[in-house]
């Protein structure tokens, strides 16, 4: 596996610019899905997960998950990897 | 017989050899043949491993250029993109990190073990260990249904175990009410023997107070003061002073016991000794003592209780003595009395048959008089003594009315006696005088005559006078 340094990204949480750590990708049905964590404060992070999409350019995007069921999928995926 | 028996045997052990035969020959073909099989299956399982590592390989790459990829090509904003699945601590998204290897196996495990995935997909995703891992939805809703009833399971479980624990901690707390109840009762009976052994405590005390005083006492009367207080501060130099009085402790040894007053004081084991000696000595001497004054009082007090004896029989005699004279008295008085009766009626009958008669006749009246007292007393009579004998206190009445009538019968016969012979010297007195006047007549009627003689002869003879 890669090193953890190498799965981190730059996001805009409510408008602040944090660093995610890419915690998983995984497959469900075809499409891809990142799992990564957010930091909220010292001790806890949210976990947070976005479909990832490849575009025109061949550059990958995050898309938010609007389907509740697969949300639940990615939750269950979650729950495996912290059980 | 005896040669049967041997064929018997013979042929026994002889089916024993052939049967040890044929099993080891059938169990040379069973190991030949697991042997093949074995053999067969380790070839196939080595053409899938080999297989496996190939998919892995080449899951591997993928992943490895799909994160690179991803880490060149994501830098969008994720406001939009993100979706919040839950939080979870640092300490547990760094173990996470830590344990991501193994991840797409221990899924894979997971829903092999909820019976969601199939041999094939199980293959599939554990190729792509360390990659991205491929899941089809039925999968995971399976394994969240699984995991959705683990979960109800095991809440009703944890529901299940709450009540069990509820009624465990009623029961304890019922068993503990119990307890406490006993533990209550058991207070409640120390409390009460506490009371009973205080109060035997006190009276022991009021018992053992007291011969403390009796033996106190006997120690004052001795003359020996028996008890010292002793207390931490002065043991030391009483202890001393017993060393002192008993004549065994030099000066030297004196001077460091005091100054060992409230610390450590040695002795030796001669002063010991000598000093229990001596006091043993003052002890058997005590004890002597006491027990010459317990003889001297124990003496005493026989003599006392002696004394006490000849006290009491003495009194007792003297109340014997005393009832004794007093009934001898009474007899005395009735004897006396009695007496007094048969003198008064022997001076009665002195009187005469008039008096006698007269006293009958005043006698049967009071007879007939104290009767009729007796009677309207209702008070019995004890009889009296036929001829004259009365008990006392009617022979007393009888006597006393007896001598109070003939007193005053006496007195009227006293004075009639005296009225009598006062008629009779009065009539004897008139009849002298009658007479003396006769005979004066009659002399002078013989003076006459004799005058008339005289003078007729003159010698006359002298008259004398009466």
């Amino acid at each position: 596996m890669e090193s953890n340094e190498s799965q981190k990204f730059i996001v805009e949480v409510d408008g602040v610019t944090k660093e995610a750590d890419v915690l998983k990708v995984v497959g469900i049905d075809g499409k891809r899905y990142v799992i990564y964590a957010v930091p909220k404060n010292e001790e806890e992070s949210d976990i947070l997960a976005s479909e990832v999409v490849t575009d025109a350019e061949g550059y990958d995007t995050l898309v938010d998950i609007e389907d509740a069921e697969t949300r639940k999928n990615v939750l269950a995926l979650v729950n495996i990897m912290f059980s | 017989m005896e040669e049967t028996v041997i064929a018997a045997k013979e042929n026994l052990k002889n089916s024993f050899t052939e049967l040890g035969k044929n099993l080891k020959i059938y169990a040379t073909a069973k190991i030949d043949l697991e042997k093949s099989r074995l053999k067969t299956v380790g070839t196939s399982m080595l053409g899938k491993v080999k297989d496996v590592n190939t998919s892995i390989s080449k899951a591997l790459n993928n992943g490895k250029k799909s994160i690179l990829k991803f880490k060149e090509n994501v830098s969008q904003k994720a406001t939009a993109a993100k979706a919040v699945i839950g939080s979870a601590k640092n300490v547990a998204i760094k173990k996470v990190k830590e344990s991501l290897g193994n991840f797409g196996q221990k899924a894979t495990n997971v829903l092999i073990k909820s019976g969601t995935i199939a041999l094939e997909g199980a293959a599939v995703a554990v190729s792509a260990v360390n990659g991205i891992i491929n899941f089809t939805s039925e999968q995971i809703a399976k394994y969240r249904a699984n995991r959705a009833e683990r979960i109800r399971q095991k809440q009703e479980l944890i529901a299940q175990k709450q009540r069990e624990q509820a009624a465990r901690i009623a029961e304890a707390a019922e068993r503990e009410k119990q307890h406490q109840n006993a533990v209550e009762s058991a207070e409640a009976f120390k409390e009460y023997f506490r009371e009973q052994r205080k109060e035997a405590v006190l009276n022991f005390k009021k018992g053992a107070i007291q011969k403390a005083k009796s033996a106190m006492a006997l120690m004052k009367i001795v003359g020996k003061k028996l008890l010292n207080s002793l207390n931490p501060r002065n043991i030391d130099l009483k202890i001393a002073n017993a060393f002192a009085n008993s004549q065994i402790f030099v000066t030297s040894l004196f001077n460091n016991a005091i100054k060992g007053i409230n610390d450590r004081i040695d002795f030796l084991s001669e002063q010991l000794a000598q000093y229990r000696a001596d006091k043993f000595e003052k002890e058997r001497v005590k004890k002597e003592k006491i027990e010459a004054y317990k003889e001297e009082l124990a003496r005493k007090k026989a003599e006392k209780a002696k004394e006490k004896e000849s006290h009491k029989n003495a009194k007792q005699s003297a109340r014997v003595l005393s009832a004794e004279m007093r009934k001898q008295d009474m007899l005395n008085l009735k004897a006396s009395v009695v007496q007094n009766t048969k003198s008064a009626l022997s001076k009665v009958g002195s009187m005469g048959n008039n008096i006698v008669q007269a006293i009958k006749n005043k006698k049967d009246a009071l007879d007939e008089k104290v009767s009729t007292a007796f009677k309207e007393a209702r008070v019995k009579t004890a009889g009296y003594i036929v001829g004259g004998v009365l008990i006392y206190n009617n022979v007393k009445n009888y006597a006393s009315e007896q001598i109070k009538s003939f007193r005053e019968w006496n007195s009227k016969r006293k004075e009639q006696a005296a009225i009598e012979k006062a008629a009779e010297r009065e009539r004897l007195q008139k009849e002298h005088d009658e007479l003396i006047e006769k005979l004066r007549i009659e002399r002078d009627k013989l003076i006459e005559e004799i005058t008339k003689n005289i003078k007729q002869d003159p010698v006359v003879a002298p008259v004398r006078s009466m």
